[in-house]
């Protein structure tokens, strides 16, 4: 009896549904029309940059005739860079570095030749250029820092036999600068200088040179215009710089010149060039709001009296005396109302009776 | 049979918006971009926008342009066949909101130059990359100034602080240091700190602001070494001890300086040292001697343009 097996497959060829299925799938398969096949067309990849090495070798030519080499050969690396295989900027780097590396030796060389001459005008323009044609050009570099900088330092040669006190006394002429050689030898080791070791210790400038005196500054001038009381020189100096802007010293200056001259009419008794010139001050320097005050009640009772003259005068009929006087009373209080309208009746019946005559 | 082709949708083309080789990166820009964010990818440095801005010629960046990083320094020293680049180096003491004299500044008119300097190109730089510049490594914008402010007022917290932070300038303020007390009118070493965090650098402007410059009368030579010794050592252990920060730079008291003060600053590691003489500094400036522009309170603006050459002609 044929055993009956438990893994057999439907493909077995002894199971007969399995084989019928089988044969089915390779038919249909074969009828069936082939996959579709994928027409995969070419990448079309835009070069955002295609603009870039035309414009950096526009660039380039531009920098060139401007003498600008290093920006120029900058550029030619950019074209260089975007288009590897063009042959033109590889020979554009290469002639305009030669190029430059001429123009910064023949700089350097020139450059030098001045130093040497002591025309350092000359020699910074040339080292700079120099620099320019080649930045990493240590000896321009060297040479430019030369050629500015007087030397600070004095470079001593340590001799065998040489102190602290020897070289003191030898380049400051100073025993009492042996603590300043000690002290710049020993910054870089602690003890007496070594022969062949080399020193920088700085020079020591002589005792300070007599100043010129400064120009003064205008509100200095004005200080010492007031001090030598020349007032009104004072106040229009002053009055420029509070002009310019405001200032605390200007404006004390002008307070203080306008005092002193009212003070000095008030001494002469002119009283009313006293009031104008107090008037010009500010009421919170020294005693201005008093002297005001006082000034002004007195001209008001001098006013009065010369009015009433007036008036006196104006009765008698003698016009040209009241009109005198009353001119008088408006110097002193030019807000007396009632001088101002007889001044002008007395004027008008003047002009009127030389009119008649 | 013959075989069916089907045409598919062709691939999106693949595009290739940066290269980078040795000396340059080539860029197109994307809409995100600006100066800062290609400068922070391409240099490390988003600081260097201005490096993209001067190469190509450009203000500002518009997607589909195709631009070029340096990735080097391409003109150190701001050298040109015309001339050289300068560098000002500007200098302010006090400040204040209504007056002004020559050394105090009003707070309008410093908000005013600061505006000029914005509205015309000028980029504001530290000492740290003026010695760059200096030292013929490092390039700079072609329009370079630097900002210091000397002594430790406290209008320089109330009025410049704030104005300096406006502008987002860097800025060195050069400490004396016995003027630090913290009453009404100077700076406090908190004030200072706070500073220091924001921007402004903080260097030596020595102890007392004696001037370094001659011994006084009575002195001997011996006392007045030992004096300059201290203005520098102390003023320079208060500072590293306040700000944990070391020092670099001094500003000369009264700009005034001579070998032997040259001689201890390099002796002790500074690295340049600034006078007030009036002038603008090309790479070749000597370190110890760089020139520095007061700006006085009764300038203008015109007064305040004159100070910034940047270019210096061969002719």
């Amino acid at each position: 009896m044929r055993q009956h097996s438990t893994n057999k497959h439907w493909w077995d060829a002894g199971t007969y549904p399995g084989l019928v299925l089988l044969l089915g799938m390779i038919f249909f398969q074969a009828c069936a029309p082939p996959p579709p096949r994928r027409v995969i067309p070419p990448v079309v990849r835009k070069d955002p940059f295609r603009n870039v090495p035309a414009l950096y070798r526009l660039k380039a030519r531009q920098k060139e005739n401007a003498r600008d080499l290093p920006a120029a050969i900058f550029c030619w690396r950019i074209v260089q860079s975007f288009r590897p295989e063009d042959p033109e900027p590889r020979a554009e780097i290469r002639r305009l570095s030669l190029k430059a590396k001429a123009e910064a030796e023949k700089h350097l060389a020139l450059g030098l030749e001045y130093l040497r001459n002591k025309k350092t005008g000359a020699a910074r323009h040339h080292l700079l250029m120099a620099l320019f044609y080649r930045p990493g050009d240590r000896k321009a570099l060297e040479s430019l820092e030369k050629a500015l900088f007087p030397p600070e330092a004095i470079t001593y040669h340590v001799k065998k036999g040489d102190t602290n006190l020897s070289i003191a006394k030898k380049l400051y002429h100073d025993p009492q600068k042996t603590f300043l050689v000690a002290y710049f030898a020993g910054s870089r080791h602690n003890g007496p200088p070594v022969p062949g070791e080399i020193l920088y210790l700085p020079l020591i400038e002589g005792p300070p040179p007599v100043k010129k005196p400064r120009p003064l500054t205008s509100i200095q001038k004005a200080r010492s215009l007031f001090a030598r009381k020349k007032y009104r020189e004072a106040i229009s100096l002053a009055e420029n710089i509070v002009a310019y802007g405001p200032s605390k010293s200007a404006r004390e200056i002008i307070n203080g010149s306008y005092y002193a001259l009212a003070l000095q009419k008030l001494k002469e008794n002119r009283l009313v060039e006293a009031r104008k010139l107090f008037e010009m001050v500010n009421r919170d320097y020294g005693k201005t709001a008093d002297y005001i005050r006082n000034l002004t009640n007195q001209l008001r009772v001098r006013a009065d009296y010369h009015y009433k003259k007036g008036v006196r005068y104006f009765l008698d009929e003698k016009l040209a005396r009241a009109i005198s006087e009353w001119e008088t009373t408006l110097r002193l209080n030019p807000e007396h109302a009632r001088a101002r309208a007889d001044l002008k009746k007395a004027r008008a019946m003047l002009k009127n009776l030389n009119g008649l005559q | 049979m013959p075989q069916k082709r089907v045409a598919l949708p062709p691939p999106k083309p693949r595009i290739i918006n940066t290269r980078v080789f040795a000396d340059f990166a080539a860029v197109i820009v994307q809409p995100k971009d600006t100066l800062t964010s290609l400068a922070g990818k391409y240099l490390h440095d988003a600081s260097k926008g201005w490096v993209i801005a001067e190469f190509n010629e450009v203000n500002e960046l518009k997607p589909g342009q195709a631009i070029i990083i340096p990735l080097r320094p391409y003109n150190r020293g701001g050298l040109s066949p015309n001339g050289y680049q300068t560098v000002p180096v500007l200098c302010y003491h006090k400040f204040s909101k209504t007056i002004s004299d020559r050394m105090t500044v009003r707070a309008k008119d410093f908000e005013g130059q600061m505006r000029f300097l914005r509205e015309n190109g000028y980029h504001v730089i530290s000492l740290d990359q003026l010695f760059g510049f200096l030292t013929f490594k490092n390039q700079i914008p072609k329009k370079s100034v630097v900002i210091t402010i000397d002594d430790g007022w406290r209008s320089t917290y109330d009025i410049a602080y704030p104005i300096l932070k406006q502008y987002n300038y860097p800025a060195t303020l050069f400490v004396y240091t016995n003027l630090i007390t913290g009453n009404s009118k100077t700076l406090s070493w908190d004030l200072i700190r706070v500073m220091y965090r924001n921007g402004i650098d903080m260097e030596c402007h020595t102890k007392t602001h004696r001037s370094l410059h001659w011994k006084r009368g009575d002195e001997s030579f011996r006392q007045y070494f030992d004096a300059v010794q201290a203005e520098l050592n102390e003023s320079t252990r208060v500072l590293k001890k306040k700000l944990n920060k070391e020092i670099h730079y001094l500003a000369y008291p009264y700009g005034d300086t001579s070998h032997l003060v040259i001689a201890l600053l390099k002796e002790k590691g500074f690295r340049a040292a600034l006078t007030v003489k009036r002038g603008t500094n090309p790479f070749f400036q000597n370190r110890y001697r760089l020139y520095r522009s007061m700006i006085y309170g009764n300038y203008t603006l015109n007064d305040f343009k004159r100070n910034l050459k940047v270019f210096a002609s061969f002719r």
